[in-house]
């Protein structure tokens, strides 16, 4: 395989993974409490994750990226009425920014969990 | 490789070091335990194979488990002060999903929703009109007050609780330690005792009973329904869960109507000014009516019953006098309310206006509501927590109440044998003290157990006595407060819901006792009255004004003044009945209510606007409610003008504004400003060197009527030299010079030099703030903050920068069908994610009303009809 096949190939792979992750907690977190966004990315990395790297940015892209999406929902269809004011608490001027700073948040809690499950399953799955 | 295993073992006793670390900030450190377990035992297996990668691996894996699962425990419980997050801040649960969707369909269009209650009897229909104002339809008591405990939770829950929290001293149980002062001020004032008594009271009415239990369960059922996603957001906010509701929490919110218009007293700063410059001193400068006045029961109203002969006067006792004291009545509390007889309206018939002035938060204290089942078709202003209406109306009758500020609260200086405190001595003998126990929970601490002391007159606040007087008889006082005493409230309240006529809403009253209130009343019968209501002690004249000696039985109280003999006047000549919390009476009545009430600013221009009105509608009354004319300033301001003498040109400007001002405190006008500056240094610098010289011996100053009283006819008082400058003796004209000069310093650096920044309604600055962010910026977001409203404290419109008119009414009596309007600062909804937070402050500060939604029947339809929801079994 070339280098050019590598990148594709390891492109593939990261979406592949990133998706499953997203897709997988989205309806869980409607049934279960909030960490099981990091259960969810511990699990598939332990499952899927090819490298601690991958396992950190797409665990944290998916599980970030997930909870800004559903914070925006919210922030957007009330027109802030709620998260403008939640902002302030935190030294925020609006609830846009707060929907970033839950992004980020949840990025830390993704990518930490996933890289987790990587690093067990390197102890316990070879 | 040596190297690599010993670097590999410093990293595990890292790990075992930070583990331990944390375990410390753990409530429960079961999980540190099992970590350490697991650690060890890892070590254990591998220790001897010294195969460094597949230790490093190990490790890494150990690290990041550690790092991920603290973080999980820290978002998922908080630690060190900081609140769970992760809870709080998730998309799916958190806050977020309070907030209120805006709804794009069109407005006509009126959403209907079905519940099933296995609890209720019957059918329940509720109807919320555009200002989310629930109009409640029930076939019975039973089930009008389950749903009125059912969508008041549903608006209020989390404001019903933390209130009640409040007033039972358990704050610290969901805010730890900072709530501890206030906790055991509740729990020593007898907050508890009281409503336990109280509730016992309410519980022997079967009417009460069953309001309060039928209500009880309504909130109960909202709450086992309660999803996560739905948990009021300060739940949240502060990682707690709501407890259910009982009755007793309603009688604990009631007895806390008690501390806020009822507990301030001020014998024990009496007794030290008597102390200290000797009762005649006391007695000329805190008079026992005052000088200017107008009375709520007009001069020379007759007198319909024959008085019970008064108790003998006591021997003059002068107490210790004490280094602690209680919280003066905040004189900002207050509120207005009048009627008109048909006589003075276009329609023939009374109207009736009423403006409580309490705190001004969010969540609003009052939740209107309107109440119908077979017997009852009530409107008006509840209060969350408690059923039925307090202030509102019926298709026959009208009601709204202001406080009365009786004398129901004495201090007695107790005499304990010794310092065990077991025994005090009273009527000649030892009596044995009870003592309660008051068990404080406090977040994240043990419980802090507080013993409190009860004579036959109630809890010993304040034990320890200041030690400057260094006496050998241990003192401290004991508190007699009618809120301790068994009551019925409520029965008052249901009575009132349902009367139809003068005579139904008298018995109403009788069953009435604290905080006592001033209950202005119109009819359909072309009845307007008002009665100075609650259960008053029968007392000598002045009778606990200073401190009473607590081993003398004659100091005790002894009876109270019958119902019936109550202050009260029904259809007086001059056509309109008011009060403002003034004195309830002239001097002629035959008990003793109080000797001192608020300032009669307030009363003296309603009752000369009233005077003048003729053809009178509700907008007139609504104008009144409005009224920024400032009688003090045309009290004093004439004569201050006069009198300052001053060369200083830097006054000029200033002297001229005040010259020319209309004596209206508009929201842009800036003499308003310079004069409420003025008058508060002007005070200082009369009163000062005088009653507030020494931390050890606290003291209040003479009334505001009192010192213009001085200034109009005894300009040359002793009382203006400032006696903390030795040789020099200053005059009333210094004083006032001198005070302008540090207005307008004070003002200037706070706003710059003078023009428009001065403006009054900023200077005020009327804010509304939510129950938490009182005194927490960073919750001024769900807060209004200053307000553009005229008015202030010595007003009709009272809107002073924290309290002020917090549930304006006006009703308009008809024989068919009232016509009422109505607002509060604030909105229905407790809920900052929902448009009716807030939704009604604008048009409060405009001084407008919402015209309320009052229905016949079920059946009655209305275009202002939102949302439809049924209840069923």
């Amino acid at each position: 395989m070339g280098l050019k096949e590598n990148i594709i190939s390891e492109k593939r792979e990261n979406s592949r993974f990133f998706l499953f992750i997203f897709l997988s907690s989205l309806p869980l977190n409607f049934l279960l409490p909030w960490w099981v966004s990091a259960l969810v990315a511990f699990v598939i990395a332990f499952w899927q994750a090819s490298s601690a790297k991958q396992a950190f940015l797409m665990g944290a892209a998916a599980i970030g990226l997930l909870w800004t999406v559903v914070a925006s929902f919210w922030h957007f269809a009330s027109h802030g009425i709620l998260s403008d004011k939640v902002a302030g608490i935190f030294q925020l001027p609006n609830g846009l920014l707060l929907t970033v700073v839950v992004g980020l948040l949840a990025a830390i809690i993704g990518g930490s969990a996933a890289l987790t499950g990587y690093w067990v399953r390197e102890v316990f799955g070879k | 490789m040596g190297d690599l295993v010993a670097k590999r073992r410093k990293n595990l006793q890292l790990i075992h070091f930070h583990q331990r670390k944390h375990s410390f900030l753990f409530d429960n450190s079961l999980l540190a335990d099992c970590l350490l377990f697991f650690l060890s035992s890892i070590d254990k297996r591998h220790i001897d194979r010294n195969r460094s990668s597949e230790i490093m691996k190990i490790i890494k894996a150990l690290i990041s488990l550690a790092i991920t699962g603290y973080l999980i425990y820290f978002l998922q419980f908080g630690a060190a002060g900081l609140p769970a997050l992760g809870k709080f801040l998730n998309p799916f649960t958190g806050f977020w999903t309070n907030s209120e969707i805006k709804n794009s369909s069109s407005e006509s269009e009126v959403s209907t929703k079905d519940l099933k209650l296995p609890d209720l009897i019957e059918e329940v229909s509720i109807k919320y009109d555009e200002n989310g104002v629930p109009h409640i339809f029930a076939k019975n008591n039973h089930d009008l007050y389950f749903a009125q405990g059912f969508v008041t939770a549903q608006d209020r829950l989390w404001q019903m609780e933390f209130q009640t929290h409040f007033a039972a001293g358990r704050i610290s149980e969901i805010v730890g330690e900072k709530g501890l002062e206030s906790d055991l001020y509740q729990r020593r004032m007898g907050a508890v005792y009281g409503a336990e008594n109280s509730l016992a009271g309410m519980l022997a009415d079967p009417n009460s009973k069953l309001s309060l239990d039928s209500y009880a369960a309504g909130v109960n059922a909202y709450i086992s329904q309660l999803s996560e996603l739905d948990l009021p957001f300060e739940y949240k906010l502060l990682g707690y869960k709501p407890e259910p509701w009982t009755p007793l929490k309603s009688a604990l919110f009631l007895k806390n109507m008690s501390f806020v218009l009822a507990s301030g007293s001020d014998e024990l700063m009496m007794t030290n000014i008597a102390q200290k410059y000797g009762l005649g001193v006391a007695e000329e400068l805190f008079p026992n009516y005052p000088n200017d006045e107008s009375p709520i029961i007009p001069v020379g109203s007759p007198i319909d019953f024959k008085p019970l002969p008064l108790p003998e006067t006591i021997p003059t006792f002068i107490g210790k006098g004490s280094k602690i004291v209680p919280a003066e009545q905040n004189k900002s509390i207050g509120s207005n309310n009048w009627a008109v007889s048909g006589s003075k309206s276009v329609n023939g018939m009374p109207i009736l206006s009423n403006d409580p002035h309490l705190g001004l938060n969010l969540p609003s204290i009052w939740y209107q509501i309107q109440l119908h089942s077979p017997g009852v078709n009530v409107y008006g202003s509840s209060m969350p927590g408690t059923p039925n209406v307090i202030i509102g109306f019926n298709q026959n009758i009208a009601w709204g109440v202001t406080n009365v500020g009786a004398d129901i609260m004495d201090w007695y200086e107790v005499k304990f044998k010794d310092d065990s405190k077991n025994e005090y001595w009273h009527d000649n003998q030892w009596k044995k003290v009870t003592k309660r126990l008051e068990t404080i929970k406090v977040k994240g601490l043990p419980d802090k157990i507080d013993t409190v002391l009860y004579t036959h007159h109630g809890p010993v606040v304040y034990q320890s006595n200041q030690k400057a007087f260094k006496s050998n008889i241990p003192v401290g006082h004991a508190l007699k407060w009618i809120a301790h005493e068994s009551s019925q409230e409520l029965t008052t309240f249901y009575k009132l819901n349902r009367a139809k006529n003068y005579a139904q809403y008298v018995e109403a009253l009788s069953y009435y006792s604290a905080p006592a209130q001033n209950f202005i009343f119109a009819s359909n019968e072309n009845d307007i009255a008002i009665w100075v209501n609650g259960r008053f002690p029968l007392k000598a004249r002045q009778s606990g004004k200073y401190t009473l000696d607590g081993s003398d039985a004659k100091a005790d109280w002894n009876g109270y003044i019958p119902p019936a003999h109550n202050p009260h006047v029904k259809n007086p000549n001059r056509g309109f009945v008011s009060s403002a919390n003034q004195s309830s009476t002239d001097p002629n009545y035959p008990y003793y209510i109080n000797w001192e009430f608020a300032a009669s600013f307030r009363g003296r221009r309603i009752n000369e606007r009233l005077e003048k009105m003729e053809k009178a509608t509700p907008d007139s009354l609504r104008m009144l409610q409005n009224d920024n004319f400032n009688i003090w300033a045309r009290d004093i301001l004439p004569t201050l003008l006069e009198k300052i003498k001053t060369s200083d040109t830097k006054l000029a400007p200033a002297l001229k504004e005040l010259k020319n001002w209309n004596r209206q405190n508009t929201i842009e006008s800036i003499a308003p400003t310079i004069f409420d500056e003025w008058m508060k240094n002007l005070t200082h610098a009369i009163w000062k060197d005088e009653f507030d010289s020494d931390k050890d011996l606290p003291m209040k100053y003479p009334s505001d009527d009192k010192t213009i009283q001085l200034i109009k006819s005894e300009p040359n008082s002793k009382w203006f030299d400032d006696v903390s400058t030795k040789n020099k003796k200053e005059t009333l004209e210094e004083l006032l010079s001198k005070s302008l000069s540090a207005t307008l310093d004070s003002i200037t650096a706070k706003k710059g030099s003078m023009g428009p920044k001065w403006a009054w309604a900023d200077w005020k600055n009327t804010s509304i703030k939510h129950l938490l962010g009182a005194s927490n910026p960073a919750l001024d977001r769900f807060s209004r903050l200053n307000v553009p409203i005229g008015g202030g404290k010595t007003m009709v419109n009272a809107a002073n920068s924290r309290w002020g008119p917090s549930w304006r009414m006006v009703v308009q009596l008809d024989k068919k069908q009232p016509k009422a309007y109505g607002i509060f600062p604030g909105g229905q909804s407790g809920n900052p994610g929902s448009s009716q937070y807030d939704n009604m402050i604008d048009k409060w500060a405009k001084g407008e009303l919402n015209e309320l939604l009052y229905l016949q029947n079920r059946e009655e339809a209305s275009p202002r009809i939102r949302k439809v929801i049924t209840f069923s079994k």
